[in-house]
């Protein structure tokens, strides 16, 4: 065809579809939109079927069959859900003035720059081969129309291409349609219109060439199946999953691709969002543009067919439309396919470079710009700035022709961009679904998924265009075969568009969604997710606004709007927010309002450029003017708003809520019932406004009986008593413990019998039952004179009032039975105290004067006795002088008489005597004076004593002796019981009878507690022997088995018990065994205390060859030592100073050396000190004696006491009072080296008065010493030896503190070295506490013969 | 009054007194005088030296702790031969016995035997 009528014709369409847009914009400024209907709508969406539709479909059909059909399924497949999601979305961006995805997204992800940024750059990345697809097409499909051969691309100069020059007349066209003048809506009616009409266009041009080919060329559709189906070549484009290309795989993501795209594909939001008038004709869309994409598609296969059994190749397949009316004569059919072709790419490029164009500019430029000049009027350079956006969009869309272009075919440009756009799905459906979802999410998901796709899918198409060396491919980048652009990780074989789908949008979902979670929302994002998440849900804007402070006036927003929209539009704009908003012009708004229109602001200049421009522009302007937003949301506002919902029923709330209040205080504040009662009746009749109420209790017989009245009259309160049953309400009530309201009393049944009085049923009234979780107390009523006065709503007040009365009753009654419980036990308790302080006096009493009757019996025993020996004392006496004949001679009878007497008296002293001990035993008086004595000494003193005897009567006394151990016992005593079984043996044994006396040990089996080892006395005879039946008798006072015998063998009859006492007292046993008439045995035991000393042996081998010395000039003392130790087999000798001791040393042969500690002449510690350093007393023990001067003191090493520890408290008290004759002052000096102990000891003494300072060794003790005199030294044995001996050598040889008395304390284990030492400095420490004469003479016998088994 | 020398007795009993009397002149031949008050036999002793003194340690006008105190204060009372008797309280006469306040001590009623051989141990021993 002529090629200039083509170009012309062509020409003249796109005015026609100027003048056209020209046509419905000034319709819409008349106020009469032509597009405001469903179907126009409908038909600009059609703007999603390209030339790739139009030309690249068939193409597609001929090469792989069925594959083209995915792009049209998959908007029919989510059509249904349109009516959801595009309408929130289209709710969404009006409500916020949002004209592009990159401002949807920005607005939503808190205005950064960067991710409008992000988004602009790559739809622009991803669109740009698009638009190129649409040039080529129609430089292609001109060039086949006027029949010239088409330059390859690239090897012409752009100024002789098509292309450029198509390319450039479309951007002149775009902005003819898009940016003619400003409009902050971005809405372009004009441009709608033209696009419906160019798909009208279109989808004629299609069915036309659809019938022609079906119908002219071909009989019928049905053969050209049939025909194709003869060709076994073509089968495979009937069938899926034939090959690569139309595999299941690819399909599913195709169809995929295809439902996201015709959403998120730039002319696509533009249209269905942004140029939407009513969101109602998304429901005519939903329906029509599927119906759309199946007419279009209806003749895509039998197109391919037929061009391929026509005899063309598959690789014209893109141009069948345009070839087969061409070349089959029918040119204006060719022609009309051709202006078909222009609408379909010149629908697509116009939008999309307008909408790019605006993307451009709100997302990257004007948010730059506007940093930079902020003060400038952008008015008419926006308008410009636009324009140049929308050419310099279509100039690299014609680039991108040129460069990658004929390298692809069209269909596969479509995929990519596809794809690419697919990567906002995630971030665009998150905004409006998902509450966490944060910026950063949204960045990293998409520049992830970018960056993927690119990698994926756009790459290879640079390396098929020999950007890149094709090794990359197959090798992988560097090497790294994992990298493979289309085998990503190892995924081979699968489509590359497959691959590249599934691998983005892993990666950009993934990440989106948990760098989302990781995050927070920022404080913007937070406001925009209600905006865009609850969109249908906000009513308002109230309370979400920050406070301000000197925000400028209408009139200022006004003129800064102005500089982005322009003048008109600006005070159009602020004139519908006043209007809209009810708001007084001019007049004083407050804050909240200049906000809102801060916002109204924002939003009108966003419009034009963009979200993130129109922040920064704003908060520019106010900061310019020293505006200032504070971070406090104004929470009053929101909450006053809910207030005002639902005041009433707050105000009711409240009010119940007060009388709860009231009520809780009324019970918490009394225990007495009728007054909680009354006053929680008054609360109902003055706060609640009942006319009547009364409270009923269940009594404990189970009668309801009417408590506490409120009302008009007065009631007969015991008429009302009710046997609460099923038959009355009020007894439902109760039993069933529910609340039964009657609102209406007019309407109650005849039948139905309330049990109240007839005065309390006014029009409506309420039972409430009173309760306990476990017990049904009572009903409380209200009745009021106005029907229905008890609404629904308030019954749960009445249960909570009921809840808290129950509460009140049950505390009551439970305070009225403690108080009743309480004061019986009172009572109770004052009878038994009563009655136990009588008994308790009565005893007292009664022991008072038991021990006043003991106390005179004893008494009156030591006088008797007295009174008895005075008289006795003469009567023996007298009688011994008459019989020695001091009186004269005396005849054989007054010798016998007086005999006589002197036997009766002798008689009588025994008697007393024993009498006198046994009270003594039976009170306890009797103490013993034990002492280490010898078994066999004892029982010689016995038998010397009573052999006289035995010899008179004739009686053979045998005594058979083992060695036994020496005994702790009071030897007299002893002496007494072996003496008391003597002599009552030789009473009851006839003449030349016999008595044995042996002594041997026994040892009893192991008890605890119980004493093993034991001295047995055994006392046998040959006498008369005692009845079995008196032998239990014997032990008891006064009794003697035989009375006549008794008295013939003479005795008190008191021997026995007193023996029985005594040996009890020595913690031994005595008993007796005896044959009738053959004789007795008296056997008593001993305990064995202490088994340590040396046999007697020792003591009975002295050493006379031995020299004792004694450092003292004292004749008292002397007298003691010399009477002690020469019996013992020593030498001894007193010498007044050390000389004379060393001179005898010298001499050699000291068995030892006795240092009088209290000679004060000689420095005890000095010469302890010489002596041990001289060789020839080095060796020496040395025996340290105090003897003190005041007669009190026995032997002492100075006052000292021993304490082994760890001890108790009282243990260490104990020791401490055993000095207290010696303290003076009530100051303690305590040497302890470990704080611990110290501070017990310390605290001890504390207790016990004493004031304690602690000192840690021996050098501050002497310190110390030397300035203070303390009443008591405590110190530590444990101490170092050698600062022992000197601190015991200081304190003993000055003279204020030799007097002072030492508490030493032993450790439990003494070490090895220090016992040693001690041993060596100090050979035995007499015990100071003993002064008898006997045992310091024992104790020095004990000492005497250690040192000479030792020297042995 | 006795110019010669004499032994002292101080009983509250008049049979004592008496008693012992004749077992001085019997058996010691020794003359001895009998008070019954303790503060008359300290004006005696001041008076004059007797050999010895036996003494019941219940006096009802001096206590035994008093007297035996007034007649070793001096140096020459140090000297003196003091028997003390009693029909009870050996432990007290022990204490005295111990701290050589007392020479001997014989428990009522008296054993003339022993008591006369300490006389004689006594007198023995001190001159």
């Amino acid at each position: 065809m002529n090629k200039i009528l083509v170009a012309v014709i062509a020409f003249g369409y796109l005015l026609l579809l100027f003048g056209l847009a020209y046509y419905c914009d000034r319709r819409r400024a008349q106020g009469r939109s032509l597009i405001a209907n469903p179907y126009i709508y409908t038909l600009s969406l059609a703007v999603y079927c390209t030339s790739w539709t139009f030309y690249g479909s068939v193409g597609k059909a001929a090469n792989e069959g069925l594959t083209f059909l995915p792009i049209y399924i998959g908007p029919t497949l989510i059509a249904f859900l349109w009516c959801f999601l595009i309408r929130k979305l289209i709710r969404i961006c009006k409500l916020n003035r949002i004209t592009t995805m990159a401002d949807f997204l920005t607005l939503r992800y808190g205005r950064g720059f960067l991710l409008g940024a992000l988004v602009t750059i790559w739809i622009i990345i991803a669109d740009m081969p698009y638009i190129g697809l649409q040039l080529k097409a129609i430089a292609t499909t001109f060039a086949l129309l006027v029949q010239e051969p088409l330059p390859p691309v690239g090897q012409v100069p752009f100024y002789q291409d098509n292309a450029f020059y198509v390319s450039l007349i479309l951007a002149v066209f775009g902005a003819l349609f898009g940016a003619r003048h400003l409009d902050p809506s971005e809405r372009h009616e004009g441009l709608v219109a033209a696009v419906a009409f160019e798909s009208v266009v279109k989808l004629i041009a299609f069915i036309a060439v659809g019938l022609l080919v079906g119908y002219v060329l071909f009989p019928g559709v049905g053969t050209i199946f049939s025909q194709a189906l003869e060709r076994p070549e073509l089968w495979k484009l009937f069938f899926l999953h034939q090959q690569s290309v139309n595999s299941y795989g690819v399909i599913f993501v195709e169809t995929v691709l295809a439902m996201a795209a015709i959403i998120l594909l730039p002319r696509q939001f533009h249209m269905m969002v942004v140029e939407n008038t009513d969101e109602k004709h998304l429901l005519t869309a939903s329906w029509l543009l599927p119906l759309y994409l199946l007419l279009i598609n209806v003749f895509v296969l039998p197109l391919a067919l037929g061009g391929l059994l026509l005899g063309y190749s598959p690789a014209q397949g893109d141009t069948f439309v345009l070839l087969l009316p061409l070349e089959h004569g029918y040119p204006w059919l060719a022609l009309l396919v051709f202006i078909g072709g222009i609408s379909a790419a010149t629908a697509m490029v116009v939008v999309v470079s307008i909408t790019l164009s605006t993307m451009l500019l709100n997302s990257l430029i004007m948010p730059l710009l506007a940093r930079l000049w902020r003060e400038k009027d952008w008015s008419h350079w926006l308008l410009n700035l636009k324009r140049a956006g929308i050419l310099l969009i279509t100039l690299l869309g014609y680039l991108s022709y040129r460069t990658i272009g004929p390298v692809t075919m069209l269909v596969e440009m479509g995929l990519i961009a596809f794809a690419g756009v697919a990567q906002l799905a995630p971030a665009l459906f998150g905004a409006m679904y998902w509450r966490r979802a944060t910026g950063s999410g949204a960045i990293a998901g998409l520049a992830a998924g970018y960056a993927v796709w690119a990698y994926t899918l756009l790459f290879p198409y640079l390396i098929y265009a020999d950007w890149f060396p094709e090794s990359i491919l197959t090798d992988g980048p560097w090497g790294l075969s994992f990298l493979r652009p289309t085998a990503l990780f190892g995924l081979s074989d699968w489509h590359p568009l497959t691959h590249a789908f599934f691998w983005s949008l892993t990666v950009n979902l993934g990440l989106y969604i948990s760098v989302s979670l990781l995050t927070q929302p920022s404080a913007d994002e937070e406001l925009q997710i209600s905006r865009f998440v609850d969109v249908f849900g906000v009513p308002s804007e109230i309370g979400l606004e920050p406070r301000a402070t000197n925000l400028p006036e209408a009139p200022q927003f006004e003129a800064l709007a102005a500089k982005f929209v322009g003048q008109e539009r600006a005070r159009e704009a602020v004139q519908d927010f006043i209007q809209a908003n009810k708001l007084e012009e001019a007049a004083s708004w407050t804050d909240a309002e200049k906000l809102k229109l801060r916002d109204y602001i924002e939003r009108l200049i966003g419009g034009s450029v963009g979200p993130a421009a129109a922040r920064v522009v704003m908060d520019g302007y106010l900061a310019s003017r020293g505006s200032r937003l504070e971070g406090v949301f104004d929470l009053v506002g929101q909450v006053s708003h809910s207030l005002e919902e639902s005041r009433e029923a707050l105000k009711q709330r409240i009010n119940e809520l007060a009388i709860l209040n009231e009520a809780a205080q009324h019970t918490t504040s009394s225990l007495s019932l009728p007054q909680i009662l009354e006053s929680i009746l008054r609360l109902l009749r003055d706060k609640i406004g009942v006319d009547q109420c009364s409270i009923r209790l269940l009594d404990e017989d189970g009668v309801l009986r009417l408590e506490s009245y409120l009302g008009p009259e007065e009631l007969p309160k015991e008429e009302l008593d009710l046997k609460p049953d099923m038959s009355t309400l009020v007894g439902q009530c109760l039993l069933n413990r529910k609340l039964i309201s009657i609102p209406d009393t007019s309407q109650l049944a005849p039948e139905e019998v309330t049990g109240l009085h007839p005065a309390e049923q006014q029009a409506s009234f309420i039972l409430v039952p009173l309760a306990t979780e476990s017990q049904a107390l009572g009903v409380l009523c209200a009745a009021s004179k106005t029907k229905k006065f008890f609404p629904p709503e308030q019954l749960d007040f009445y249960r909570s009032l009921a809840n808290q009365v129950s509460l009140a009753i049950h505390n009551a009654r439970l305070y009225e039975k403690i108080i009743r419980f309480s004061r019986e036990l009172e009572t109770k308790v004052a009878e038994r105290t009563l009655e136990l302080k009588n008994k308790s006096l009565e005893l007292a009493e009664a022991n008072r004067a038991l021990k006043e009757l003991d106390r005179l019996k004893t008494e009156f025993l030591a006088n008797v006795s007295h009174e008895l020996r005075t008289p006795l004392n003469s009567i023996l006496g007298y009688t011994q002088l008459l019989l020695d004949g001091v009186d004269g001679p005396l005849n054989e009878e007054q010798q016998k008489s007086l005999e006589r007497v002197e036997k009766a008296g002798r008689r009588l002293l025994q008697l007393i005597n024993d009498v006198l001990d046994l009270s003594k035993l039976r009170a306890g008086r009797m103490t013993l004076n034990l002492e280490q004595a010898n078994m066999h000494d004892i029982l010689s003193e016995a038998v010397q004593t009573i052999e006289p005897l035995a010899r008179a009567k004739e009686i053979e006394l045998r005594v058979e002796e083992e060695e036994v151990p020496p005994l702790l016992v009071d030897r007299d005593k002893i002496v007494q019981v072996i003496l008391n079984l003597l002599s009552n043996a030789i009473k009851f044994t006839n003449p030349h009878g016999r008595v044995t006396v042996q002594v041997h040990t026994v040892t009893l089996p192991e008890q605890p507690g119980v004493l093993k080892d034991y001295v047995a006395v055994k006392v046998s005879d040959t006498g008369i022997g005692i009845k079995e039946e008196d032998l239990q008798n014997i032990f008891k006072e006064f009794v003697q088995v035989d009375s006549t015998m008794t008295r013939r063998a003479g005795g008190t009859g008191l021997g026995l018990p007193i023996s029985r006492h005594l040996v009890e007292l020595h913690g031994g046993r005595i008993w007796a065994e005896s044959e009738y008439g053959r004789g007795s045995t008296f056997t008593f035991i001993l305990p064995i205390r202490e088994k340590e000393e040396k046999p007697a042996a020792a003591e009975a081998a002295p050493l006379p060859s031995r020299k004792v010395m004694a450092l003292t000039r004292r004749g008292g003392l002397i007298h003691i030592l010399k009477e002690a130790l020469i019996p013992l087999g020593f030498s001894f000798k007193a010498e007044p100073a050390v000389e004379g001791i060393l001179a005898e040393a010298s001499k050699g042969n000291l068995a030892a050396v006795i240092l009088d500690f209290l000679a004060r002449e000689v420095p005890f510690w000095n010469v302890l000190r010489l002596l041990k350093t001289q060789e020839s007393t080095r060796l020496v023990p040395i025996l340290p004696l105090a003897f003190a001067d005041d007669g009190r003191a026995g032997l002492v090493i100075g006052p000292t006491e021993f304490l082994k520890y760890p001890c108790t408290p009282e243990e260490f008290l104990a020791a401490v009072t055993s000095l207290e004759a010696w303290i003076s002052y009530k100051e303690a000096l305590v040497i302890e080296p470990q704080a611990e102990a110290a501070a017990e000891w310390s605290s001890i003494l504390q207790e016990s008065g004493f004031e304690a300072t602690v000192v840690g060794n021996g050098e501050e003790a002497i310190r110390h010493l030397e300035n203070i005199l303390p009443g008591v030294i405590v110190f530590n044995l444990g101490l170092p030896p050698a600062e022992f001996v000197r601190l015991v050598a200081f304190i003993r040889s000055q003279a204020e503190t030799f007097l002072v008395p030492l508490l030493c304390l032993l450790p439990a284990t003494l070490p090895v070295q220090t016992e040693q030492q001690l041993a060596q400095e100090l050979k035995e420490v007499l015990n100071p506490k003993k002064f008898p004469v006997a045992n310091f003479i024992r104790q020095l016998k004990r000492f005497f013969s250690k040192i000479a088994t030792e020297s042995a | 009054m006795p110019t010669e020398s004499y032994v002292l007795i101080i009983d509250p009993s008049e049979d004592c007194c008496f008693l012992l009397e004749k077992v001085f002149a019997h058996k010691c031949k020794l003359a001895a005088v009998g008070l019954s008050s303790g503060r008359q036999a300290l004006e005696l002793v001041a008076e004059r030296e007797p050999l010895l003194i036996v003494f019941d340690l219940r006096l009802p006008d001096i206590s035994a702790k008093e007297l035996i105190t007034r007649l070793r204060q001096t140096p020459a009372g140090r000297e003196r031969i003091l028997i003390g008797t009693s029909t009870q309280g050996e432990e007290a006469a022990r204490n005295f016995l111990r701290s050589g306040e007392l020479n001997a001590f014989l428990s009522k009623p008296l054993d003339l035997e022993v008591f006369v051989k300490t006389v004689r141990r006594l007198l023995r021993h001190h001159h």
